[in-house]
């Protein structure tokens, strides 16, 4: 049998149980697709240790729809005995001694990890290109960006390579890379899922988030991955979400910002967006435009936050304990600054520096804490929206896939992440869906709700895909 | 607010980074990202510090929480999270 990691998951979880396949099929097809793809998905494959534990599950009852189907993870989240990079040369040989929580719990499912996937070093960039290891390729057309951080993630998924794939989200990095590849993910509300082996950028904003095929699996995988967890300790200790009953009772009041069709918005990405909100209202659904006018601030918002958290967090490499370690050095601080200049890329060292000044004893008031004071308003802005609507609309990205090695100045770098940053600062959970293309390349809506309300993003997301035939 | 290069240079040394050889690419880079950040000096809040936003309210959060000592974090989770949790307010 052919091509089964093309199949819906519930088709595959009864071939598994009809015995009609065996785990070690699914990971011999994910090698064939992983060894052939010219796309630059994967920083580490774990083949060997992937057959090993198929086999040792063929003894074992199929008792849950996740029982041998593969995964892959991007390169930031710690694995045991398996290479976490973060895609840098900082950490180019660092093997974890523990499991991140989202690991057991994939474990305890019995899925398999059959590989790491590439990113944009420790997570900063939006285009997969700022990877030690080399940029990834669309699969749409491998001359044009996937989107970061997550690329390799969003890439192996959207190339049909393997069906399931986790991604990290700072600022947008699952939500962008799925919108250009043309696949789904999730940012869940801020604590939902443990963060505890999650290599951290910013900590404040940082979650897993699951990168599926459709929205109906990105629910399922949702419902393994999240959870409370005592190592982590801004986990949110809550009811457990479970992908059950996703049916809309009612329908929804929407708000659309005004901010989020404007002037910063690519023609390519409206030319699709704007009808698409025709057809919700055809849906029944009431639309509206709304103000949220701290939106505009979203950008040196990140600026400020995520890369002082960065540069803090970023401190403990120094390449004694672990990361990268010069051979020829003066003393203690030669060492420090050899293994920190020649184990970080550009972009981290950039946003380090930017991180560092912000932070500094004149500048934190200026910067910081105004930036946190911004951030409430921002939140208490959205909090607003929602208390007299159920969801919010916009598109995913201000643009669409664009070529690979386009020439760009720094700040605009952060632009990608445009939309999706304010839902990082206030911790509402966002997914990011297709909803069509313009010419090849795929489009992305990016639907928010309240906090812990993802099964009413679930909800409606599968709705609108039936709708759309997407 | 104004950005020189020797202030550049000097933020790079705290960060432990040798960019001597590319100061000038870098403090043009940084300068682009300060334009950026400058525009929230000015803005009206009201809003006093920003909560973690989850469910565990009434602590603040900033980035003395994640201050951890280096040889700490990746080589023993466990120690590596009681200081974690030493250091929340």
């Amino acid at each position: 049998m052919k091509n089964i990691l093309n199949l819906k998951l519930t088709e595959i979880n009864e071939l598994l149980k009809e015995k009609k396949i065996k785990p070690i099929d699914l990971v011999n097809e994910f090698e064939e697709k992983a060894l052939s793809s010219s796309l630059n998905a994967f920083i580490t494959l774990n083949i060997e240790a992937a057959k090993k534990r198929a086999i040792e599950l063929e003894g074992k009852e199929v008792d849950n729809l996740f029982f041998g189907i593969p995964i892959v993870l991007k390169d930031n989240i710690s694995t045991k005995n398996l290479k976490t990079t973060c895609a840098s040369k900082m950490l180019e040989d660092y093997i974890p001694i523990f499991d991140a929580n989202v690991v057991e719990k994939m474990e305890q499912k019995n899925m398999i990890i059959v590989g790491k996937t590439n990113m944009d070093e420790f997570a900063m960039g939006g285009t997969g290109e700022t990877s030690y290891f080399g940029a990834t390729k669309n699969p749409i057309d491998e001359t044009l960006v996937p989107g970061g951080s997550s690329s390799g993630s969003a890439v192996a998924v959207a190339a049909g390579i393997v069906p399931f794939a986790l991604g990290s989200d700072t600022g947008g990095s699952v939500r962008q890379p799925a919108a250009f590849c043309g696949v789904v993910g999730l940012k869940p509300t801020y604590g939902r899922v443990s963060r505890f082996g999650l290599i951290a950028f910013g900590s404040s904003l940082d979650q897993i988030g699951p990168i599926t095929r459709d929205v109906t699996e990105n629910a399922h995988l949702f419902e393994v991955i999240n959870g409370f967890s005592k190592d982590d300790y801004t986990s949110a200790d809550v009811e457990k979400f479970e992908a059950k009953d996703l049916k809309l009772n009612k329908k929804l009041k929407v708000a659309v910002p005004k901010f989020c069709v404007g002037e910063n918005i690519n023609d390519e990405v409206l030319s699709v967006f704007l009808p698409t909100l025709e057809k919700i209202k055809k849906m029944g659904h009431q639309v509206d435009y709304v103000e949220i006018p701290f939106l505009k601030y979203s950008i040196p918002l990140y600026q400020v936050i995520a890369l002082a958290e960065a540069s803090s967090n970023l401190a403990r490499f120094d390449g004694l304990k672990y990361g990268y370690s010069p051979n020829q050095y003066d003393n203690f601080d030669d060492f420090v600054t050899k293994s920190r200049s020649v184990g970080f890329g550009a972009e981290v060292k950039r946003r380090m520096m930017v991180g560092t000044y912000v932070l500094s004893s004149e500048n934190v008031d200026i910067y910081y804490k105004k930036a946190l004071q911004v951030r409430q308003e921002l939140t208490n802005e959205l909090n607003s929206v929602y208390k007299n609507y159920d969801i919010i609309l916009s598109p995913a990205t201000p643009t669409a896939a664009f070529p690979l090695g386009e020439k760009r100045k720094p700040n605009e770098a952060f632009f990608d992440d445009l939309l999706t940053i304010p839902f990082n600062m206030s911790g509402h959970p966002s997914l990011s869906m297709p909803i069509g293309k313009c010419g090849i390349k795929p489009i992305g809506m990016q639907v928010s709700s309240n906090y812990f309300e993802e099964k009413k993003i679930y909800s409606f997301a599968i709705e609108l895909e039936k709708e759309l035939g997407v | 607010m104004n950005i020189d290069k020797k202030t550049v240079l000097h933020v790079s040394k705290l960060c432990r980074i040798d960019i001597e050889n590319d100061l000038d690419k870098y403090y043009k880079e940084f300068e682009a990202i300060m334009d950026s950040v400058n525009e929230i000096i000015d803005v009206e809040v009201t809003e006093e510090l920003m909560v973690v936003p989850n469910q565990q309210k009434n602590r603040y959060f900033s980035t003395s929480d994640l201050r951890i000592s280096s040889e700490e974090f990746f080589c023993d989770s466990k120690r590596g999270f009681k200081v974690f949790k030493r250091c929340s307010k």
